[in-house]
This record gives C-alpha cells, sequence and structure tokens, in this order.
C-alpha cells in the first residue's frame, strides 16, 4: 500500500503476527502533504495496532502540521516510536518539547 | 452570484478586419471564347478546394464555437467558484468564533459588521444559538428569513448542522428577492450557526457589463441542478429557458449547487457561410482574410484569457484581503499602553494560499506593575486554525484577569485542546513581566525561546519546554525567571522567522540571532529590520514578532 502526494511519501508495512506496523513517510511532511498522509494512515490506525513504528530516515521537512499528524497517531496508539530521524526533524520534535510523546527508537 | 457580472478593466475590440477594400477583379471586353480545359480543370480544382476548405473551415468554426463556449463558461464557472470564499469565510469564521468564544456576541460583531457593509457580499446577518429560533445577535438590513414560522427557522438551523460547508437556504420573498445562507459551527458540540443574507438584483436580471471579459456569453443561474423557473437565482436575459447553442454545468456551491447555463451572443459560423460566394470570386483574397480572421480571433481570444487570468488574480487578491482583515480582526486592535513598558509587534503573513494563519500575540496588563505576554501559533491553517487561535487567546485573556500565573495558565489551557479529538495542538511561550523588579517569568508549551538582543549581543532565554498545548503533559514544567537588562530588547516570536526547509532550526535560530545582533536604534525599526534580514521574499509561513525593552 502505498500512496504519492504532493510533498511526502507513505508507505505502510505490516509486520506479521507481532502487531507492530512500519510507517516509511519520506519527502516534506508539511500542510500541503498533510491530509494525504492523515487518509493514508486513518484505516491503518483504526485497526489498533500495539506498536507504529514511524521511520523517518528519509524525510527531509516537517512542520507543525506535519507534527500534528504523528501527534494524532500517538494518541490513538500507545506505543509509538520514531525510527532514524534526519536531523531537522528531531531538531524540531526536541525544540517543541516532544521528546517524551514522540521519543525516538532505541534511545 | 452577483459575481458572475465581473467587471473587466480590459476593453477588446469586437471588430473584425474588414474585406470592404478587396474588390472582385472586374471581367476584361474580350471576344467571347471556350475556356480551356486545362484552365477549367484548374478552375473546377480550385471551386472544389476552396468550397471544401470553406465547410472544412465552417465546421471548424462550428466545433470551435462549442468548445470555445464550453471553455468560457469552465472560465465563468471558475469565477464563480472563487467567489465562494466570500460568503464561506465571513459565516465560518463567524460560527466558530460564537462557539470558541461561548456566544460572546461583541467578539464575532466586527466580522459580521464588514461583510454586511458597503461592497460587502450582505445585506443583513444574523447569530442564531441551536434551539432558538429568536437570534442572539442581528447585523445590518432587516432579515427576511424572520417573516418564517419559528419551527421552519429552527428547522432551518438543524440543517445547517447537517450539512458540510455553508448551507443555501433558498429564495426568499418574490418583491425584493434574496439568498440566504447559513453556516453551523463544525467544532464537536458546536451550537452557533451563523446566518446572513445577500441581495439579488430586481426581476433576478443582470446584464454582463460590455466590458467584462464575459460580456459575449448569455447565462441563467438556478439553485439546484434543474432548470425551474423558481429556482432561477439571476440570469442576463428576459426569455428563458435559453435556447439555441448552449451549456448546462453544475457548480457546487456551498451545501447545494447551481445550474448554470450559458449561451453565446455572437453566431460567427454564419458569417463565413455568407462569404462563400466572394470566396468563388476571389479565393486567395478570402483565404488572406480568413487566415487574418482566424489569426485576429485567437490574438482575441488570447488577449481574453490574460484579462481573465489577471481578474483571476485580482480575486486571489481579494481573498487574500479578506483573509488578512479576519487575521488582523482576531489579533489585538491595539496594545495597551504600560508605562515604563515600551512594546513592539510585527505580524507578517504567509503569501501561500489566501487562508488565515493560526499565529497570533497578546499584550495583557495584569494589573499596575504586572504585563503578560504572550506569542502562540497553532498548527496548520485555515479558519478552524483561526477559531482555535481566538479561543486560546480569549482564554489566556480570562486567565490573566484572574491572576494566574504562566505556568497555571498554559496548564489550564491544557483542557481546550487536544489535537487526537481536534487535528491541532498549540504552541505558545507566555511571560509575566514585573516593570518594578525589571523580570519576567516565563513558562513555554513546545514553544521557540525567547531572544534577549543587548549591545554585547545576543542570546536565547532557555526555558523547561513543556509539550505544546493539545498534546498530553509529559513530566513537570516549571517557570523561569529572568532580569531584562536595562539596555536589552527581548524578542518573541513563533517559528516562521526561522524555519526553512532543507536546513535544520539551529541554522535559521543562528541566523535570527547573528541579525538580532546586528542591529540598533528604536524598538520598531529592530523589529522591523529583523524581519527584513531573515524572512525571504516569498514565504510560506506566517510570523508574529513580539519586542519588549525599558524605555530609554
Amino acid at each position: 500500500m502505498a500512496e504519492v502526494n504532493e510533498g511526502a511519501h507513505t508507505v505502510v508495512e505490516h509486520d506479521d503476527g507481532s502487531g507492530t506496523v512500519v510507517v516509511r513517510i519520506s519527502g516534506e511532511l508539511d500542510m500541503s502533504s498533510a491530509p494525504a498522509v492523515r487518509r493514508t494512515l486513518a484505516p491503518v490506525l483504526d485497526a489498533r495496532p500495539a506498536r507504529v513504528i514511524f521511520d523517518l530516515g528519509a524525510l527531509e521537512f516537517i512542520d507543525s502540521s506535519g507534527l500534528a499528524v504523528l501527534l494524532q497517531a500517538a494518541e490513538q496508539v500507545d506505543d509509538i516510536v520514531l525510527r532514524n530521524p534526519t536531523g531537522i526533524v528531531q531538531r524540531v520534535v526536541e525544540a517543541t518539547g516532544l521528546e517524551a510523546t514522540l521519543p525516538v527508537e532505541g534511545s | 452570484m452577483s459575481g458572475a457580472a465581473v467587471a473587466g478593466e480590459h476593453t477588446v475590440d469586437h471588430r473584425l478586419p474588414s474585406v470592404d477594400g478587396v474588390e472582385p477583379p472586374r471581367p476584361r471586353r474580350t471576344r467571347r471564347r471556350p475556356l480551356d480545359i486545362g484552365a477549367v480543370v484548374v478552375l473546377l480544382i480550385g471551386i472544389l478546394l476552396t468550397t471544401a476548405m470553406t465547410i472544412a473551415a465552417n465546421l471548424v468554426n462550428d466545433d470551435n464555437e462549442q468548445s470555445l463556449l464550453e471553455q468560457r463558461t469552465l472560465e465563468a464557472s471558475t469565477v464563480l467558484n472563487g467567489s465562494l470564499p466570500t460568503i464561506r469565510v465571513p459565516l465560518a469564521t463567524t460560527a466558530e468564533l460564537a462557539q470558541g468564544t461561548g456566544g460572546d456576541v461583541a467578539a464575532v460583531e466586527n466580522i459580521l459588521v464588514s461583510a454586511t457593509g458597503e461592497g460587502g457580499p450582505f445585506v443583513g446577518a444574523a447569530v442564531f444559538e441551536r434551539g432558538n429560533p429568536e437570534p442572539i445577535d442581528v447585523i445590518g438590513a432587516d432579515l427576511e428569513v424572520m417573516a418564517r414560522p419559528a419551527e421552519e427557522i429552527e428547522a432551518m438551523i438543524d440543517g445547517a448542522f447537517a450539512v458540510d460547508d455553508f448551507d443555501v437556504i433558498g429564495l426568499l420573498d418574490d418583491e425584493s428577492p434574496r439568498l440566504g445562507y447559513a453556516y453551523a459551527s463544525k467544532a464537536t458540540g458546536g451550537r452557533y450557526v451563523a446566518y446572513a443574507e445577500a441581495a439579488l438584483p430586481p426581476n433576478r436580471r443582470q446584464v454582463i457589463q460590455r466590458d467584462s471579459a464575459f460580456a459575449d456569453l448569455d447565462y441563467a443561474l438556478y439553485l439546484g441542478d434543474r432548470e425551474l423557473g423558481d429556482a432561477l437565482v439571476i440570469s442576463s436575459v428576459e426569455d428563458l429557458p435559453i435556447t439555441g447553442r448552449r451549456t448546462d454545468t453544475i457548480v457546487a456551491f456551498g451545501a447545494d449547487e447551481l445550474l448554470f447555463v450559458t449561451s453565446p451572443r455572437e453566431h460567427l459560423g454564419a458569417t463565413i457561410l455568407s462569404w462563400l460566394p466572394l470566396a468563388l470570386a476571389v479565393a486567395g483574397a478570402i483565404l488572406t482574410g480568413g487566415a487574418a480572421a482566424l489569426t485576429e480571433r485567437l490574438l482575441r481570444q488570447r488577449e481574453r484569457a490574460e484579462s481573465l487570468a489577471g481578474e483571476l488574480a485580482d480575486l486571489y487578491a481579494n481573498q487574500r484581503t479578506i483573509a488578512e482583515e479576519l487575521q488582523h480582526s482576531l489579533l489585538p486592535q491595539q496594545l495597551p499602553t504600560i508605562p515604563g513598558l515600551e512594546i513592539g509587534v510585527r505580524y507578517v503573513p504567509g503569501v501561500e494560499g489566501v487562508d488565515i494563519g493560526g499565529d497570533w500575540y497578546d499584550v495583557v496588563e495584569v494589573d499596575e506593575h504586572h504585563v503578560l505576554l504572550v506569542v502562540g501559533d497553532v498548527s496548520g491553517r485555515g479558519i478552524p486554525a483561526a477559531a482555535v487561535m481566538a479561543s486560546l487567546r480569549y482564554a489566556i485573556r480570562a486567565y490573566a484577569a484572574q491572576g494566574d500565573t504562566p505556568t497555571t495558565i498554559l496548564r489550564k489551557l491544557r483542557a481546550l485542546l487536544d489535537v487526537g479529538r481536534d487535528g491541532f495542538f498549540a504552541t505558545v511561550l507566555c511571560g509575566v513581566v514585573d516593570v518594578r523588579t525589571r523580570e519576567i517569568t516565563l513558562a513555554n508549551a513546545g514553544h521557540p525561546n525567547a531572544l534577549l538582543v543587548g549591545p554585547a549581543g545576543a542570546t536565547f532565554v532557555t526555558t523547561e519546554v513543556a509539550t505544546p498545548i493539545g498534546v498530553p503533559a509529559t513530566g513537570e514544567h516549571g517557570a523561569v525567571t529572568v532580569r531584562i537588562p536595562d539596555d536589552a530588547t527581548l524578542l518573541a516570536f513563533t517559528d516562521g522567522l526561522f524555519e526553512r526547509r532543507g536546513q535544520t532550526i539551529d541554522v535559521g535560530l543562528e541566523h535570527l540571532r547573528d541579525a538580532a545582533a546586528r542591529h540598533d536604534g528604536g524598538l520598531d525599526e529592530l523589529l522591523g529590520r529583523v524581519v527584513a534580514d531573515v524572512v525571504p521574499k516569498g514565504s510560506d509561513d506566517d510570523i508574529a514578532l513580539l519586542g519588549v525593552r525599558w524605555p530609554r
């Protein structure tokens, strides 16, 4: 399952059995791309996965609308981690006081 | 929809190039003799060729006429569509603001006052609360809907909650026809409906002005998808329905739709047919004339397209102005004058789109010696974000009036917003200045830190950054108190001032710090220079910037 939007590319991979879903978001997650990413995520989150890993290794920009998408997911799913966020994204998360809400995997 | 009569800036020359100057060759006075077989063949071929070309040209023209009409209708529909925000934006903002302020009439009135004023889309407006057929506020002319029974008004209010966009109430009163619109707050548990009426021209007729880009179209606009006389909103002709060559287009109109029937005023196909005899006599001249006519026609179409593009640009600029005016009405109209404290602000709207931003600043005089400063930023843009912004701003003012500390204010705000439910969160930097001790006590919910600019350079004021408003708090975060030196300026701002694509925020923050340290002079001058230095032309994010210092 993949969806191409204006600025962000979202790929959702279901990990078999364990209830973990890996969501890879690349490109720019901003106000123009956030609605499409939110739509792609809706059925994934509605299925109440135990754990969602946001793989952000290729995400080059995130704004507050993009953060809102991740934060909405964090309210629906107890266990949310960011995998391999770029420095650009990591610094936005830190500066916004969200390290505990959107923790980085393995840290 | 008075927007159909868009007045054009450009005048278009409607004349075709004259062919009067071309005269058929005079027959020579020579002895009659049969035509050469070769000449007959050439003539026949010429006639055949010319006839075929004329017929083909006619067919092409006919086809062109239809596709041109469709194209023009599409352009007109775009303009029609583009006018929808002038209806939607004031109503939606009013409804959401009424919701956000719990029906505080004073907070919502200035939006409706400007929308019902001269040049505004409405003649009258009102705010209703669900379950009450009596409006809680009425602005402008008497509303025709009030002549209807209370049950009908209540049904209209309920109906507005059942649809996604503004609800078109339909045509009211036959004498001086009006269209009614109702927009219900989309917030969870929404209770308020903004209602407005727009006047239609007498007899529902409005002829498109000759110099308009759409002067070559006749049109009729019906509410709904059928061509019923009762549903006619406005048209340019008396004889309805429109017959002959026409196109029917359904255009979305709030929660309803409009049937848009158009017809060209001039038929050019017949003109080419009338040229046929002349074409046989002077085929070459006519072909040249035809080519010239075609060129002229293409040029004219291009001119029209350019003029239309200009009109669309004006329309967008107009919408942008409406958004900016609304934004302005949601920000403090005037800053309080505080003895012993100099305050300056800047609001820079982003260029992209026509939506309202969620950035704000506020200054609240708590008592004789204490002033609350606030800079905040609601994620996203648009009317819902602006409504969230307005409700947070008013809530902070209320908490400040109770004497709450910045930490308490932020804690109380957390009950008002939930990103999971509302889709928005907000970052807020909130500080109380003590004018006597020259100290500021800052609490921070996910917001960029303030910058303290002095003669020796600029430093960021480190705070304990809690999660933004709308996100559950993680851990305890207290306030930080710092002294603002006598020769320093404290700058608080939203992320649009330093956030750039393709670089970490640290690069932008460093750039901002360097720029702030470079400048001296008056507070207003400093704010202006910082914005000019760090904000690239065409930045797409809004910026709120607030500066304070002691009078020097």
